[in-house]
Order: C-alpha cells, then sequence, then structure tokens
C-alpha cells in the first residue's frame, strides 16, 4: 500500500438499500482521518488479507470519519461478501490513506451521474458542490427503488431539487438524454461513476453530443475489484526501439503504450482472455490477471498489459 | 463488416471450367461476383449485375470471351466493358460491368474486393493445394450459416476441439487444456504447440493400440479474413518436452490442411477446405479416411456454430463471458478490427 496503514473502528454498518451496507470509520486511536477531496477512495484491508478499494461517500468536510458503501456482489471474488457477512460494528480494521484518481474540477456547472454502487463518489462530489453554492445536477440510475441508497441524504435539503432518481435497466426514458447529451454547454463538466455497461453508454452517448473528452471524467470501479496491489508508476522499456513509455498510477499498462503510439491487441480488458499477453524480457511484473497460472507466472517471461503492473520500477517487453 | 483490401477464396478453380453453362456465382462480404473462364481458360471475375437493370450476367450466355446478359442482349468483354447494346449504335457511357483482380493460386480462386490498385498477389495466404506433388490432399467445400467473426474464434481457439470434435478428430479432452502463445502478423497470427501423449484420434483410434502416444506437432498460420492453413503432424510420443516445443519423436504422419473461410453475408460463409498427408508418409487409404472425417468434422463445427448464431439471434447484445481460450480469438479480431478501422478512417478521409 501507498503510505502507511490507518487503524480506524467500524463505527456503524447498516444496510441502506437491497444489497447495500454502509460503513461508519472512525479512527481508532482518536487521531484525525487525513482529509480527503470528493472522489476519493481507500484501501480497506478485509478479512482474509483481501484488500478492496471503495469511494468515500461522506461530506468532504466532514471531521473525523468516513463513510462508505459496499454492494454486495455475489459472483464476486470475496472482498464485498467479507463486508457484508463478516465485518462486525466495532471492529478494528485498517485502511490506506485516501487517493484520488476522480476529482472535481472547477466548473460553472456540474452534471454528475451515478450507475448503482457508483452512487458513492457521486455523493461526496454533491456534498462538496453543495457546500461550495456550485451549481450541479446529480441523476442517480437504479435498476429498482429497493436498489437505491442514501436516498434520504439525496432528499436532504441542502441540495434542492438537484438530485433525481431514475429507475430501471440502463438508462430509463425518466432521464432526457438528448437534452444533456446533445449541447454540451461551455463549463459544463460531466462525472460518471457505475458499472462498465452504463458508464459506456453514458460517455458514447455524451461522445456522439459532442461533449469534449476533456470535460468528460469517470471512474471504473470495476477495475477496483482486481486484486489490489501498489499503485506505482513504473516505467516500460520496449527492445529494440529505444521506446520507454511512463505508466501513471490508475493507468494501465496497454492504455500508456497505445498513448505512446504503441498498440497491444486488448479484447476482455480484465486480465481473463490472453489476448493482450506481451513477452517480458526484463524487470518482474506485478500479475493482476486470472490468466496466467501460477507456474507460468513463475516463469516471468510475460504479463498481461491490460491490468497488470511492474514490481520492478521497469520492465523490458519485446514486441 | 468486411475488409475492403483483401484477397477472399472464390472456392476451387476445378468448380469453374469452360463448359458453356459455367457461369459460377459467388456470394462474397455482402457481393455477387461471377466467375467464368474465357476461351482460353482465363478466369474473369465480375460483378453479378447488369449495369443496365441490374439483372444477374449469371443468367446470361458465354460468347468467346465475352458475356452477354439475357435480359436486354447486352454483350459484356472480360474487361467489364459493354461491346454491344443491340438496336442502339452508340454504347452508352457507363455500360461498364464492374470486374475484379482475380487470381489463381494453389488451385483456390481469390479475388480482391478492394482498390484494384493495391491488389497484391503477395497478399494471397500461403497455402498447399491439392496439386502440389508432395503432397496427397482431398478437397471439399460446405456452407455453413454463421458470422465470419464466429469462425475466427472456432478456428482461433482448437480447445474446441475436445469438446466438437471428440467422435472425430479428438482423442482425448487434452485440447481443452493447452494454452497456446499467438504471435501478431499484419495480417493474421500465426500459433505453434505440440499436444504431447495422446491417444489416436476417435478417427484412426482403431488402427493403433489402444496404449499407443502420440504427439501432434501444430502450426496454425491464419490471414484475413479468415483463411486457416494449419500443419499438422503426428509424431511417436517423446518422453517429457514442453507443450511450446515442438517434439521430436519419430514422424509418423505428416498432415496438411488448408482452410477458407469466405463470408457470404452477415450470417453466411462459405468454407473451403483441404486435408491430406505427405506424398512420404502417405498409406494407402489414409486419405479417404481423413477427407471423411474431415467432412463429419465440419459438420461438428456447423452444428455448434449455427446453434450458436441462432442464440445469438435469440439474445442480441447479451453479456459474454471472457475465458482463458479466447487469446487467439482475440487476437485475430483485433487484427481485423485494426484494418476495418483503418478503412473506415481511409473513407472518413476521403
Amino acid at each position: 500500500m501507498s503510505g502507511d496503514w490507518i487503524s480506524v473502528r467500524l463505527a456503524d454498518k447498516r444496510l441502506v438499500a437491497e444489497d447495500v451496507a454502509a460503513l461508519l470509520l472512525e479512527p481508532a486511536d482518536g487521531t484525525a482521518l487525513p482529509p480527503f477531496a470528493a472522489g476519493a477512495h481507500v484501501d480497506v484491508e478485509l478479512p482474509g488479507g483481501l484488500v478492496r478499494q471503495y469511494s468515500l461517500c461522506n461530506a468532504p468536510g466532514d471531521p473525523g470519519r468516513y463513510e462508505l458503501g459496499v454492494l454486495l456482489d455475489r459472483q464476486g471474488r470475496g472482498g464485498s461478501r467479507a463486508v457484508h457477512e463478516q465485518l462486525a460494528v466495532g471492529q478494528a480494521i485498517r485502511i490506506g490513506r485516501p487517493r484520488n484518481l476522480f476529482p472535481l474540477v472547477p466548473a460553472e456547472h456540474s452534471v454528475l451521474l451515478a450507475g448503482g454502487i457508483g452512487i458513492t463518489p457521486i455523493l461526496a462530489m454533491a456534498e462538496q458542490l453543495a457546500a461550495d453554492g456550485a451549481g450541479f445536477e446529480l441523476h442517480y440510475f437504479v435498476r429498482s427503488p429497493e436498489r437505491a441508497a442514501f436516498v434520504d441524504r439525496l432528499a436532504a435539503p441542502r441540495f434542492g431539487d438537484r438530485c433525481r432518481l431514475h429507475v430501471g435497466d440502463r438508462i430509463p426514458p425518466s432521464f432526457d438524454a438528448p437534452a444533456l447529451f446533445d449541447a454540451p454547454r461551455a463549463g459544463h463538466h460531466l462525472y460518471v461513476c457505475g458499472p462498465n455497461a452504463f458508464m459506456d453508454a453514458v460517455l458514447d452517448g455524451a461522445r456522439a453530443g459532442g461533449w469534449p473528452d476533456d470535460r468528460l471524467h469517470s471512474e471504473r470501479f470495476a477495475a477496483a475489484a482486481l486484486p489490489a496491489g501498489d499503485d506505482r508508476p513504473f516505467e516500460i522499456e520496449v527492445e529494440g526501439s529505444g521506446a520507454i513509455v511512463a505508466v501513471a498510477p490508475g493507468q494501465s499498462a496497454a492504455e500508456a503504450l497505445a498513448a505512446a503510439g504503441i498498440c497491444i491487441p486488448l479484447s476482455c480488458e480484465q486480465g481473463i482472455c490472453g489476448t493482450c499477453l506481451t513477452t517480458v524480457v526484463g524487470g518482474v511484473p506485478d500479475h493482476r490477471d486470472s490468466y496466467l497460472s501460477d507456474a507460468e507466472r513463475a516463469a516471468n517471461d510475460c504479463f498481461t498489459p491490460c491490468c497488470s503492473r511492474a514490481a520492478t520500477p521497469r520492465l523490458v517487453i519485446q514486441l | 463488416m468486411f475488409v475492403r483490401n483483401a484477397w477472399y477464396c472464390a472456392g476451387w478453380d476445378e468448380a469453374v471450367g469452360i463448359g458453356a453453362n459455367d457461369l459460377v456465382v459467388r456470394q462474397i462480404a455482402g457481393r455477387s461476383i461471377l466467375l467464368y473462364r474465357t476461351g482460353e481458360g482465363r478466369l474473369v471475375a465480375m460483378e453479378d449485375r447488369c449495369p443496365h437493370r441490374s439483372a444477374p450476367l449469371s443468367l446470361g450466355r458465354k460468347e468467346g470471351d465475352a458475356i452477354r446478359c439475357m435480359y436486354h442482349g447486352m454483350l459484356f468483354g472480360p474487361d467489364g466493358a459493354c461491346r454491344q447494346v443491340p438496336g442502339m449504335d452508340r454504347i452508352p457511357e457507363g455500360a461498364v460491368a464492374a470486374t475484379l483482380p482475380v487470381v489463381e493460386k494453389d488451385n483456390w480462386i481469390w479475388v480482391w474486393l478492394g482498390d484494384p490498385a493495391r491488389a497484391d498477389p503477395e497478399l494471397i495466404c500461403f497455402a498447399i493445394g491439392p496439386s502440389d506433388p508432395d503432397w496427397v490432399l482431398r478437397t471439399s467445400h460446405l456452407r455453413v450459416d454463421t458470422g465470419y467473426r464466429e469462425e475466427i474464434a472456432n478456428l482461433a481457439d482448437l480447445s474446441h476441439v475436445s469438446w466438437v470434435h471428440g467422435l472425430t478428430f479428438a482423442g482425448s479432452d487434452d485440447w481443452g487444456y493447452i494454452k497456446p502463445r499467438h504471435r501478431l502478423n499484419p495480417r493474421g497470427i500465426e500459433t505453434r504447440y505440440c499436444v504431447r501423449g495422446v491417444p489416436a484420434p476417435a478417427f484412426a483410434r482403431h488402427l493403433f493400440a489402444d496404449d499407443a502416444r502420440f504427439d501432434i506437432n501444430v502450426h496454425v498460420r491464419m490471414t484475413v479474413p479468415c483463411n486457416f492453413i494449419l500443419s499438422f503432424a503426428v509424431h511417436e510420443a517423446e518422453a517429457g518436452g514442453a507443450p511450446n516445443e515442438p517434439s521430436r519423436g519419430k514422424l509418423l504422419l505428416d498432415t496438411f490442411s488448408s482452410q477458407a473461410v469466405t463470408p457470404r453475408d452477415a450470417g453466411s460463409v462459405d468454407y473451403y477446405f483441404s486435408w491430406g498427408t505427405s506424398r512420404e508418409t502417405n498409406f494407402p487409404g489414409i486419405v479417404d479416411l481423413m477427407h471423411r472425417t474431415n467432412m463429419d468434422a465440419f459438420l461438428e463445427d456447423k452444428r455448434i456454430l449455427e446453434g450458436q448464431r441462432a442464440r445469438l439471434l435469440q439474445y442480441p447484445g447479451a453479456p459474454q463471458v471472457d475465458i482463458v481460450h479466447d487469446a487467439g480469438p482475440g487476437r485475430m479480431l483485433w487484427v481485423l478490427d485494426q484494418l476495418l478501422a483503418e478503412e473506415a478512417a481511409e473513407a472518413g478521409a476521403a
């Protein structure tokens, strides 16, 4: 983990919607928790040694505590099940320092779109924007009313009528997509978080309507379901070409290579299919895929750049 | 949906003769292509559509090296230019049937759908044809009602051999556990591996002792749109040996299969294939048995691919899960998609 672990106590845990648990974390030793900005997440160490990332959803100005929302994924890799089934109020757990890959930028007006559990960072953003008196609107998409979490907070007077709930599959008709997507106004920024299919629908719609990429902000929480590790920056050297590509935290090796004009074949982008498998001739990969067997990992001669990183400052690859 | 600048296989050369009625129409990537031979045996590939009122030229009549549309009698030369409009002295402008570059190689007919200036015969996939003196090969043809992307995914991942071809090609479920590395080429992928220590395949089980074990050296070259060139060499099983190293056991049967899958349209393909042995390792009866088995096996593929197509149409856009065997399909489809994107960008810039 980057930085030190912080010891916290689970002060409260309750279901706030079908399969959604809200966790309230307070410092174990009475010292203040580090401040955070809207959109930030923390690593949470769970029973069984799992580490998962969850967004902070309370108001960033809220002193001394962190609030998380965790959706139970019965088909998942066990992190959310550990939260729902094993964590008990009063229990001591460890978390990482807040990190933010999904920050708000100053804007005349912010459009916040949340799908399902993607509401968590979006809610913190709404709190921040409301506290700042900034212009915004929030649209929250859920498959059924029972799955809408934090509805009491969204109905609070401080938000006025700026939060709208949309119930249905993907993007239901109650949401006026053309009005929002088809005429991007100068100074407007759009933020989206949710399941991949939802985010793709939103981002495709917005791009088709003319939204420039630099005013579209998104965070995919599917990536957070990958085995956690230290998202340190590293370098990739392409053997024989002299190219050295920097991979930033939060950026995949394949994305960094593509940005440098080196296209690797991609398909699932989750470390399952092996389409992107790339030969490694130097350095040690930090494997985060489920494609390679333990023996193949031990051979240290390839990695999946769609999701895997480096345990050494530099990887040398062969194309 | 289809790469334009590519050679598409239009079948075996023997399918297009020089007889009066040898007017062969192929559906290729959404187009109807007429194939015929001139008196000298030279192949002509022409859009099967009269430029007058779109009647199929394949319903026409061969006259020397030309073809006459049997709707209003217009006569077109092998270059597509109209030579005669009965009842009219001057040939109207635009009275030209579109022709396509066509090449015969390895007993296959190849047509180029894109810009004729870029029709480089070097881009035709490597193959071994049935007239090659070093090989004993038999050929066949099958239509499958599936998309060619599904065919690509079928051929780029031979783990399905264990499950689809349990009564023909497979002798065990070992194919389902191989995890090959696929090398990327500008127009396809190349894959080599060895399936080790396997019993004889179902179709040849009776020819060997029950405990006989074999190593199979596999070398696959795939190119766009969906050509699959396979060297499949059966060796005596050697002790040890890694799956990514070729077997050095004694070579028993050296086999080769050239397969070209041509999309007819979005939902069907024409599959032209051969299989057989090297002259050196051939023995009486084996190629006949392989030939029959090959058709049986491809009917097994047809059954699963057509079932899959029915479900894909029934559940459009339903999510699909990836597994470890999708690397080959992922790479081959990626190559295809890169070429499609390049052509889309060119079309957009033009």
